[in-house]
């Protein structure tokens, strides 16, 4: 196995050989895993996207499900079971076909607690669901290239989660060498490139996968990923040609517009992130919903983009544009900023001018963009309201926990899409039960408005039903400030042609690209 | 120096590193935060709850200590929490080389160039020579080397184009965070070899050999450098230590996989494993350039005897 | 009559009047800082974010459009009250550990000695991050102990800075120690040391008399070498959210800052460093001049 890998490797380098079309990216942050089922975040999505192929693939552009390891599907009227055939052609670069066993196997390995998969609650649609049995959960190969879902509810979210979420892993391999199974001399993939080599905290190189079943349209012979932290250093580097690629933000994107170059370089794309304010609604006076929207209509987000270097839009509700649920800003929906109302609210609730306010304790992970957010708010909520404000930056292994724990009145959390479903964000998020407990709050019709839009087939109603949970959520009870939408301003060199949808995770599509001659 | 007191500092030692793995293991456990509860979007409590007692970091604190140990005793550093898949020794056995690289050209940047510019600044004392040194020296230590650096590569890399600008590879490569790095020492070691000398020449033994009609270079390097030497000396030890662990901020910039990233990010991290290793190793490279340092001192000042 | 001899030649080293000005007036700039700077260091600005130095703004703005300068003269307070606290206390723990080591030698020598040897084989960078997780990471702030809690406000209300000198005084003396107790152990060997014990001379009027003041030249210069690299740590711990709390500036915070937009605002960065720059240099001369002048030779 390990002679017809090597094989693949030298067939892969004579075939480049002759012209060699060469892409160098950055990634800010070393991979922790490559494990497409354990992986969990965002930097590392880039690299593992080109290994693995899902089952579903999700286009941008037209903004649904498409096929990839699958060929067609068939879903049944009531919604509970999903046929998926699968086309015959795809194989892992060690040359097995790829199978519905593989399908299977990977689904069963997500669920399974022992592995430890974060993704593994988001699957409790299945039949079977919670049984210490794997095989009795609700998936099943009907032949060699037939997959079957069955589900409980007729989850209508089904298609994009799975397109975030489900890519093939090879059991033998993952059998054979538990952990250490995704090391460049173990791994084996299914996707348009080979990992060739990982020297971690360096570089990370793949070659183009000849056994790919797509590999003909694959112009890129080998993609090298350069672990870059510094923002400086990786600019450095685009200037002088040793990357390809860059994403820049904050002050850079100032930077690459005011250079006529650079700027012919520079293209915007619309990260699926939403950064935003969260109260601890437990604790008073934030019990007060009035109070949350004074706070809400105190906070003008064009001043903390502008803290930010700019290269952000606005928010006044989650769900970012590109994903069901998405209310464009000329809705109306949510509280704008109007310094007037803010204080008007303040003085409903008891507090003219902030007068007997406590002092407010503003907790965020300390990074640089979190300091610089916050330090913004801090002075707009204390110049409009009259309050004062206690920044409490922390480090991020404890944040999460203090935030739970309710050591705020006020916090600040970002949420980026697993998967293109409002679903993912309204869910996991506030929902009472399922969601993280950060806020405090529980509203029974959100809890509803999300468990029916699970059920909900309809796209446009279910999109309705988002929309509604979305105003409780910022309108009603202003139980979240949505500050904005994080933009991902890409870099690339001219040389390089590839498509840019309006659009996107942290996704390096490098299979789509190619060279200009 | 005779083998017995070797042999007890060797036991000295290995007592020490062991109190250094006891106090570095219960204070890590000590602190609030674990390795799976971090982040602003972090892993679900079931799956946190799983990998807890995966890894036994549900077990009494005690008994993890113990378990540490014995996998010790048999070279088992443990794997990484955060880095699935990779195990210590493998991160140490990555890592290590290429700060060590890094660190001894650094260090020899740093003295080569501190040495010299002291003794010449302490032989011309009070001249032009001197305070054009010193001001060389003192700008060397004020600016940051987070400061330096982005500004070297943009010199040098960007828009000289003489030297690449990140990464590591081969020679070229450790120009500039080599030089980035040393200088803050040199300037250290200049300054410190310059005071220490100044002391030492205005000594007695040292009229003494003018008066017996020395000549003076063999003054100066062989009398007066040796004793002046000593104070510097104590401080190449433990500096030696801190170049080669790495240093954060010129491996972030330069983009360097050494192992000094791994210092610091492990304990915000909370991956015990790597920081009982990391430690362990500085620890134990601590010790080795303090007996160093202590040979020197018998070497320079025969005064000074061990027994 | 020595210390007016003293004294006098102090006043009469060029070095020291010049260095020991400078350091004198950076203090008293620390100590009127709300009367002198033109904006209150908090002050946002939005409409002006990363100016460059213009009239309104002497150095420039930050990225919330904050006053460089103003900032700047309030950081001098962070930044040396850090150094000053720093210094003194890894300087006074420091000596006196390792001058009754080198001093008594033997088993005294061995038992501080080798407590030193442990503290210096642990890495300070790990102690002082666990110290700084443990200080700011929000347990001592719902502590059931009330002296627990009156420690955590009185660090809210210095910015954030009483652990870092905490943290920073508890890692740095042992270096001094090391120092001190080398040379202590060359100048116990002096003949004139000798000659002081034969005489009857009590070991601390020895110590205070012979020994400190050999040291004393080193160790300032040690110290004063070793005040950017306190600063350095404040910054890194800045960065890392385990410094100083915001908006309260510092220098070393104010240069990393800086060097993120280094290629692109230069000046955020520059005179944050070039205020360091001239701080060091200054304590730098000031303790090289000291250093000639108490050389105990004379």
């Amino acid at each position: 196995m390990r002679r017809l890998v090597g094989f693949l490797l030298a067939v892969a380098f004579c075939l480049g050989g002759a012209a060699q079309h060469v892409v160098r990216l950055a990634i800010s942050m070393e991979p922790k895993s490559i494990d497409p089922n354990i992986a969990y975040g965002t930097e590392f999505s880039r690299v593992l996207n080109n290994l693995f192929v899902p089952l579903v693939d999700y286009d941008y552009f037209a903004r649904a499900p498409v096929p990839c390891i699958a060929e067609k599907w068939e879903i049944s009227a009531d919604g509970l079971q999903y046929t998926f055939y699968l086309r015959k052609d795809a194989k892992w670069s060690d040359g097995t076909p790829l199978t519905a066993h593989d399908v299977v196997y990977t689904v069963r390995r997500i669920v399974n607690p022992q592995v430890g998969s974060p993704y593994g609650t988001w699957f409790d649609m299945l039949e079977g669901y919670g049984e210490p049995d794997l095989t009795a959960l609700g998936v099943v190969a009907l032949d060699d290239y037939t997959v079957q879902f069955k589900l409980t509810y007729p989850a209508s979210f089904f298609l994009a989660l799975l397109s975030g979420i489900l890519r093939p892993v090879p059991s033998w391999v993952v059998e054979k060498y538990g952990d250490r199974w995704t090391r460049p001399e173990n791994i084996v993939v299914s996707g348009p490139y080979l990992l060739q080599s990982w020297e971690p905290y360096n570089k990370i190189v793949l070659v183009k996968n000849p056994l790919y079943f797509g590999a003909n349209n694959v112009k890129i012979d080998q993609v090298i990923f350069y672990y870059v932290p510094e923002a400086a250093t990786a600019f450095s580097m685009y200037l002088t040609g040793d990357l390809d690629e860059l994403r820049v933000s904050g002050e850079y994107v100032q930077r690459a517009q005011a250079d006529p170059t650079l700027a012919a370089q520079l293209h915007a794309i619309s990260a699926l992130y939403c950064q935003y304010v969260g109260f601890n609604c437990s604790v008073p006076p934030f019990d007060n919903p009035l109070v949350r929207k004074a706070f809400a209509a105190a906070t003008d987000r064009s001043k903390v983009i502008a803290a930010l270097g700019g290269g952000a839009d606005p928010a006044y509700t989650f769900i970012p544009p590109g994903i069901s649920g998405y209310i464009p800003p000329e809705a109306g929906v949510g509280i704008k900023y109007d310094p007037e109302l803010a204080k008007s609210f303040l003085a409903q609730a008891g507090y003219p001018e902030g007068k007997g306010f406590p002092t407010v304790k503003f907790g965020y992970f300390a990074d640089e963009r979190g300091a610089r957010i916050a330090q913004a708010l801090q002075a707009l909520w204390q110049d409009t309201l009259g309050i004062k404000i206690e920044l409490m930056p922390r480090e991020h292994a404890t944040y999460f926990e203090t935030v739970v724990a309710g050591a705020y009145n006020v916090f600040l959390l970002g949420w980026g899409a697993d998967y293109p479903d409002g679903y993912d964000f309204l869910c996991y998020t506030f929902h009472s039960v399922r969601g993280e407990q950060t806020v405090k709050w529980y509203n029974p019709r959100y809890d509803a408005l999300i468990d029916e839009a699970a059920r909900t087939i309809d796209l446009g109603v279910r999109e309705k039903m988002y929309q509604e949970a979305q105003k409780i959520l910022v309108e009603e009870d202003a139980v979240i400030i949505p500050l904005f939408y994080r933009s991902s301003f890409i870099l690339t060199k001219p040389h390089i042609e590839r498509p840019y949808t309006p659009v996107s995770a942290w996704d390096a599509r490098v299979w789509e690209w190619s060279i200009k001659e | 120096m005779q083998l017995s007191y070797i042999i007890r500092r060797a036991v000295y030692s290995l007592f020490f590193l062991f109190l250094l793995a006891t106090v570095t293991f219960f204070l890590m456990h000590a602190v609030p935060g674990g390795p799976f509860s971090g982040g602003e979007k972090p892993l679900p409590r079931e799956i946190v709850e799983r990998l807890m007692r995966y890894y036994h970091l549900d077990r009494p604190v005690w008994r993890q200590f113990l378990e540490y140990l014995w996998n010790i005793v048999r070279g088992d550093l443990g794997p990484s929490y955060t880095q699935r898949g990779r195990t210590v020794n493998e991160i140490i056995k990555d890592h290590l080389p290429v700060s060590a690289q890094l660190g001894a050209v650094a260090f020899l940047v740093a003295v080569f160039l501190g040495i010299p510019m002291g003794i010449i600044a302490a032989v011309k004392f009070n001249t032009f020579i001197d305070y054009f040194c010193m001001l060389i020296a003192v700008a060397g230590i004020s600016i940051p080397a987070m400061a330096l650096g982005p500004l070297l590569i943009y010199i040098f890399g960007v828009k000289l184009r003489v030297l690449p600008v990140a990464q590591w590879g081969t020679w070229k490569h450790m120009v500039l965070p080599a030089f980035t790095l040393g200088i803050g020492s040199s300037a250290m070691i200049a300054r410190l070899t310059r005071a220490s000398m100044l002391q030492v020449i205005r000594a007695d033994f040292i009229r003494t050999a003018r008066a017996k009609g020395l000549p003076e270079s063999s003054i100066i390097l062989r009398h007066a450098l040796r004793n002046a030497l000593i104070p510097v000396v104590t401080v190449l030890g433990p500096l030696f230590g801190a170049l080669v662990t790495g240093t954060l901020v010129v491996e972030q910039i330069f983009c360097i996989p050494g192992l000094g990233r791994f210092f610091v990010y492990s304990i915000t991290d909370r991956d015990y494993p790597v920081i009982m290793g990391v430690t362990l190793l500085y620890g134990a490279v601590i010790i080795i350039m303090n007996f160093v340092v202590d040979a020197s001192y018998a070497l320079l000042d025969p005064r000074i005897t061990y027994d | 009559m020595i210390r007016n001899k003293i004294i006098r030649r102090v006043l009469r080293n060029k070095r020291v009047v010049i260095a020991g000005s400078v350091v004198l007036f950076l203090v008293i700039i620390a100590m009127l800082a709300p009367h002198i700077a033109p904006y209150p260091y908090d002050k946002v600005d939005f409409g002006h974010i990363y100016q460059p130095p213009s009239k309104e703004y002497p150095f420039g703005t930050d990225y919330l459009g904050r006053d460089i300068f103003s900032r700047i003269i309030y950081g001098a307070r962070v930044s040396l009250v850090v150094a000053f606290a720093g210094a003194a206390i890894s300087f006074l723990i420091g000596t006196l550990w390792g001058m009754t080591a080198g001093y008594f030698k033997g088993t005294v020598d061995t038992l501080l000695m080798r407590i030193v040897d442990f503290l210096y084989a642990f890495p300070s960078m790990l102690f002082i991050i666990l110290l700084m997780v443990v200080f700011k990471g929000g347990v001592m702030q719902i502590s059931t102990t009330a002296f627990i809690r009156a420690i955590n406000a009185i660090d809210n209300a210095m910015g954030g800075l009483l652990f870092i000198m905490i943290g920073i005084g508890a890692v740095s003396w042992v270096g001094i120690a090391r120092l001190t107790r080398g040379l202590t152990l060359s100048i116990s060997s002096e003949q004139y040391i000798e000659a002081a014990r034969a005489i009857g001379n009590s070991p601390v009027r020895i110590i205070l008399r012979h020994v400190f003041p050999n040291l004393f030249g080193p160790c300032v210069v040690y110290v004063t070498l070793q005040i950017p690299g306190y600063i350095l740590t404040e910054s890194f711990l800045s960065f890392i959210g385990l410094g100083v709390i915001p908006p309260t500036p510092s220098w070393g915070g104010m240069i990393a800052e800086g060097c993120r937009v280094l290629l692109v605002y230069p000046h955020a960065a520059l005179f944050p460093a070039a205020a360091l720059a001239l701080t060091m240099i200054a304590f730098t001369f000031l303790g090289d001049g000291l250093r000639d002048v108490l050389d105990v030779s004379l």
